[in-house]
Parts: C-alpha cells; structure tokens; sequence
C-alpha cells in the first residue's frame, strides 16, 4: 500500500481524498497555488507544497511542479481527483516515468477514453447502443451536411475532445448546420487544443443517466448502478441522485452489464462512468465514458455503502476487486445538491469573496462535502463549488424532504457572497423533481420567481 | 538540535542586537527555526528545523477562522513544519524559486558557491540554482544589491515562491 499519495487538486475533493487516505494509513500531500495558501483544505494534509501562482495554468496545472512536488515530498502515488490533469494522458504517462503511481487508468485506455469519437467506435464494438451519428470525425462542411441528411434533425455538433459541457452546439435547422459547425470546430480549437468534432443525433427531451464502473487490474469488473442527472444548466449538473426515479431493475440488470463490458473491453482500470441518454420509450443510449472520480460520487457511495476513493487507492495499488455484484444493489435513495458560490439572479454569475458565515448541515444521513470554513476565502481563479450536500434516506420521498431539511439548515454569507441554496431548495420544491419526471430540459424552463418580468414595448 | 555561545563582552542596543540575529539566520547553514541572541551576560541560541521528511515549507497560517462546525478538524491537525516567512524584512528583496525543486547554492559539489553573505550583486546575476526535473534552473538576483541572507541549505526542497536570496538593493 502507498504510504504518502500527492493530491493534485483542490478544494472539497481534495479533502475528500485526504480522509480516505488517513482511513487507509496513507500520509495525504497536497498541493496549492498562491491564491490558496490560506485554503483550509491543506489543513487535513501531512504536509502542502506551493506549486505555482493564482492561475491553475502556471499550478495545478503545471505539470513539472506537480511532479516534482510529489518526487520532493516522499510521495508513492498521485491522485488527480476530477478535471485538471485527472484526464491527461501525458500527466500519467510522465507519473510513471518519474515510478509515481497514477491512481486512475493507463495512459493508453486515457487516450482513448478521451477521444469521443474513439469511445463510440469502441463502445459500439462491445455492443452499446449508440444514438445515430458519425464514429469518425467530420472533416467537412459538407459531410456535415450529408451525415445530417442521413440522421435527421435535431442534432447535435460536439468537440471531440470536449468535456465539462463545454464545445457542443445543437442544431434544429439545415439553415443552420454550416455556421454551427465552423463555430465548434473554431471553440474546439480554442478550448481544447484539437479541432475534430463529431456529429449525433440529439435528444429531445431526454433524462442523463450514467453507470458507476469499477475495475481492477486483473480483468475483473462491477457496476454500483446509476444515477440520474438530469437536472442541469448549460450542460452542467446541478442535482444528482441514485437510483434514477426513471431505471427499474430490468434496465438496471441490462444496462449495468453492459457498462462494465464495455469499460473491461478497453482495459478499463479504476473507478470510471459510463454516461447514457434516456428516452421516453425507455432506450438507453450510450454518449461518452468518464475515466475519473466524478463530483456526483457521493449518491452513489451512500446507496451502496462503497467508498469509491477507497477502491481507487486499492486497485491503484494492485489489489483485486473484493465487492462482488450481488453485494452491490442499491439500497434507499440518496440526492446530492451541488452549492456553487454564484448569484443565480445575475444569470449565476460567480461571487468569489471571503465567508463571514458558514454553517453547513449535519444531522441523520446529512453528509456535507466541502473545503470552506467561517473565514474561508474563495479565490476567482477556479470553479464556484463551495459545498456539495448529500442525504440519504429509505425512499425518494423521505431524501426530498431531508435534502429540505438540511438546505434551510445551511447558512453561508459573506460581502457580496450569493449561492445557488435558494434555488436547490427551489428545485426539491418543483413538481416534476417531486414527481421524478425531470428532463435535460427542466431546469432552462424552470421559473425563477425573482427574474423582473419584461413587457413588450 | 541546538547550539548556545556565551561570552561575557557586553552586547549592543536592540538594533545591534537584531542586526546580529538577521546576520546569524543568513550566515548559519539549514533551515533556521528561531534564534536567540540576549543582552546581559551576551548569550546566543540557535534551533534548527527537526531533519525529518524533506517536505517544503508550510503555507501561511489560514486567516483567523471561528471554530468550524463538525467535520473540520482543529489547528492542531495542521501539518507540522518549520514556517518559511513569506517576504523578507522591510527594506529587503527577497529572489523567490520560480519552480518547485532543489535549492543549490553552487553549480557543483566542487565549486565554491555562487554568492556568500555581504557579497554585491548585479541584476541577472546567477545566485543559484534549484534543480527541477532534472533541469539545473538558473536563479538570478532581480535587484542590484548586497547578499543579506541565504535561506535555503544545499540539497533543500524548495516550493513555489519560497524565498531563497534577501537582498538589499542599492540606493539610486
């Protein structure tokens, strides 16, 4: 076992990292930027290095300071948490020639896990539904034009190496399919460093569900079941839950095998999802695979009372898996509401500043992820989430109301500091989340009371 | 580890007697905990960071945060290292690692070192290296000045910023 592991992150997932590492007997490092060298974060570490300035480019990001922070701190492996370098191939791929262990894939499964295009080719092969579209990447405006003619409208153009939400353009129109692809392909450049874009049909109306996979180094593989994400903003989940009000066990015992064919059928090591799109006739469609931990992992631990950093670090470490499939049924419900430091009546502008108040939510099954403190400063450099909080409870409607619950228990200000704990509580409120019914589409038709209304001229 | 000297020649005033610990902290080899220098009956006492993991210095204390609600643990979790102060004393210019690695006060084992205390420096002066992925990083002085202090020992990981060179700059 690892006795010193570098987290290359920040934030409440590097807290998170560090708790199950002091579990396991393994000494935490992390690691910060200047702009969170007050960052109550490092205080669950062994020891923190300062690893470059306020941007993540010149830091986090910055791959020979990492490394070398973690060859000057005694560190056996690194664990990337999510987004940074957590999806770099050549971030591993240096790791191991510096004989620090990766805690995540091989750079080889990375590559391909990070190309779409490749993933649904792939995936395809071991047998996944895929939605209508190209493998390939579309090279021409005009091939664009054919694919379309062929699959229908709408659809949607995406980076092939997009992530986050980030480099997608939807298209209901022919008029409209030549600029929508010289613009994607112009963001995926910029973005993403990689032109190549794919195109697939797009479905209207809906729900995001995605598998949690685990796989060891030895060819073994298991599912922990679902969760629904369907309540997002610009592509950005807001809400998640486990299980998904809209999967049954059939499509439970179909789809979960199906996920973990797949991950094992291109080596698949760790702890990785596998994203589908559910429509109303009850099909699933597979859309892209994430090789990392995912901020929504929580839902999934407290239905199956797994912890997933924990079986990262073991199967990292060479272990085999121990969870055997029948052990892995979810029970109860859990709900997780991401709190972002953003104003949502400024279109969810972000409010970086320092907290006067902070008094998180505690209580049965009231589990509160977070980095931030009274006094805490949060730096504009980097995302908006200061705290996620996850209930679990026997059923959906017992963990509605003790998500409710633990909302109004949740206090934070602070000069300028607005976050999105209204509106969760808002959405726990809404109808179609109190019946289940919540669409891709929900929350970009969700009424916000505060909003003044415009009147035409 | 450390180390005490009396003598019985009477010491200065506070002035001298904190130029001469500034003088002590830059001059004494290793990463200086805290240092004593008395008046009466003159006496010095110099304690060392304890030698174990190599690990960089510490960040800034956090800003002074009211006791958290359940979940955070208490200031005594935090991690236990000699502080490296973040800038030098009024006055002083501090070249700071660009990158993280290891401190090198000369280019090779064999080589006297780059720069002592009281030297004179020029701007873009190389005053030492710190070794990153196997790359020797040159550190050049920023200012133009004279050598006050050393704060890195041979061999030391350093971290970003980490102060490594005070100088004082020339006047004009």
């Amino acid at each position: 076992m690892f006795s010193r592991v570098l987290i290359a992150n920040r934030g409440e997932i590097a807290v998170r990292i560090a708790r199950t590492c002091r579990e396991l007997g393994i000494e935490p490092v992390m690691i910060h930027s200047t702009a969170d060298a007050g960052s109550a974060a490092l205080r669950y570490a062994e020891d923190v290095v300062c690893v470059g300035g306020d941007r993540a480019a010149g830091s986090y990001l910055y791959i020979p300071n990492v490394i070398e922070a973690a060859l000057r701190s005694g560190a056996d492996a690194i664990h990337p948490g999510y987004g940074f370098l957590s999806e770099d191939p050549y971030f591993a791929e240096i790791c191991e020639d510096n004989d620090l262990t990766f805690i995540g894939p091989s750079p080889q499964v990375m590559e391909k896990v990070g190309s779409k295009a490749v993933t649904r080719e792939l995936m395809a092969a071991a047998g996944l539904p895929l939605l209508p579209g190209t493998r390939d990447a579309v090279a021409t405006v005009e091939q664009a034009h054919a694919i379309a003619a062929d699959i229908g409208y709408p659809l949607v153009i995406k980076a092939v190496a997009g992530g986050g939400g980030r480099g997608i353009t939807m298209v209901r129109r022919r008029e409209d399919l030549s600029d929508a692809y010289r613009t994607t392909r112009a963001t995926a450049l910029a973005t993403f460093r990689d032109s190549n874009v794919y195109i697939e049909r797009y479905l209207d109306h809906a729900r995001h569900i995605e598998v949690q996979v685990l796989c060891d180094a030895h060819g073994n593989g298991v599912h922990l079941g679902e969760r629904d994400c369907s309540v997002q903003r610009r592509h950005q989940k807001l809400v998640e839950e486990a299980p998904s009000p809209a999967v049954g066990p059939q499509l439970r015992s179909t789809l979960g095998p199906l996920a973990v064919r797949g991950a094992l059928s291109i080596g698949y090591r760790g702890v990785g999802t596998m994203e589908f799109l559910l429509d109303d006739e009850g099909n699933a469609w597979f859309m892209e695979m994430n090789g990392r931990i995912q901020v929504e992992h929580p839902v999934t631990e407290m239905v199956t009372g797994v912890d997933l950093v924990r079986e990262q670090i073991l199967v990292a470490a060479g272990h085999p898996l121990t969870a055997r499939q029948d052990d892995l049924t979810p029970r109860g419900h859990s709900i997780e509401c991401r709190v972002n430091a953003e104003d949502p009546d400024r279109d969810f502008a972000p409010t970086p500043g320092r907290l006067t108040v902070f008094e998180p939510p505690a209580g049965p099954w009231t589990r509160v992820d977070t980095h931030c403190t009274a006094g805490s400063t949060i730096p504009p450099y980097y995302d908006s989430l200061i705290a996620k909080v996850i209930v679990w409870a026997p059923d959906r409607a017992q963990a509605i109301a003790r998500m409710k619950r633990a909302l109004a228990e949740f206090h934070v200000e602070g000069p300028g500091i607005a976050t999105t704990i209204g509106l969760h509580q808002r959405i726990m409120d809404a109808p179609e989340f109190v019946d289940g019914t919540v669409h891709l589409d929900f929350l970009s038709t969700f009424a916000q009371p505060s909003l003044p209304e415009s009147r035409p001229a | 580890m450390s180390a005490e000297k009396r003598s019985n020649e009477p010491a200065g005033d506070l002035g001298s007697l904190t130029d001469h610990a500034v003088d002590l902290v830059g001059r004494l080899p290793g990463h200086v905990n805290r240092v004593r220098v008395a008046s009466g009956g003159s006496e010095i006492e110099v304690e060392w960071a304890s030698a174990a993991p190599p690990a960089a210095a510490v960040a800034p204390a956090a800003p002074s945060v009211t006791p958290p609600p359940a979940g955070v643990p208490a200031a005594d979790a935090a991690p236990p290292q000699a502080t490296a102060e973040a800038g030098a004393q009024a006055g002083l210019v501090s070249v700071s690692s660009p990158v993280v690695g290891v401190f090198y006060d000369r280019p090779s084992p064999d080589d006297p070192p780059f720069v002592a205390v009281g030297d004179r420096v020029s701007v873009g002066e190389q005053v030492a290296i710190v070794e990153a992925m196997k790359l020797m990083n040159p550190i050049l002085a920023d200012v133009a000045g004279e050598v006050v202090a050393i704060r890195a020992a041979a061999g030391e990981a350093v971290q970003f910023d980490q102060p490594l060179i005070d100088i004082r700059p020339l006047e004009g």
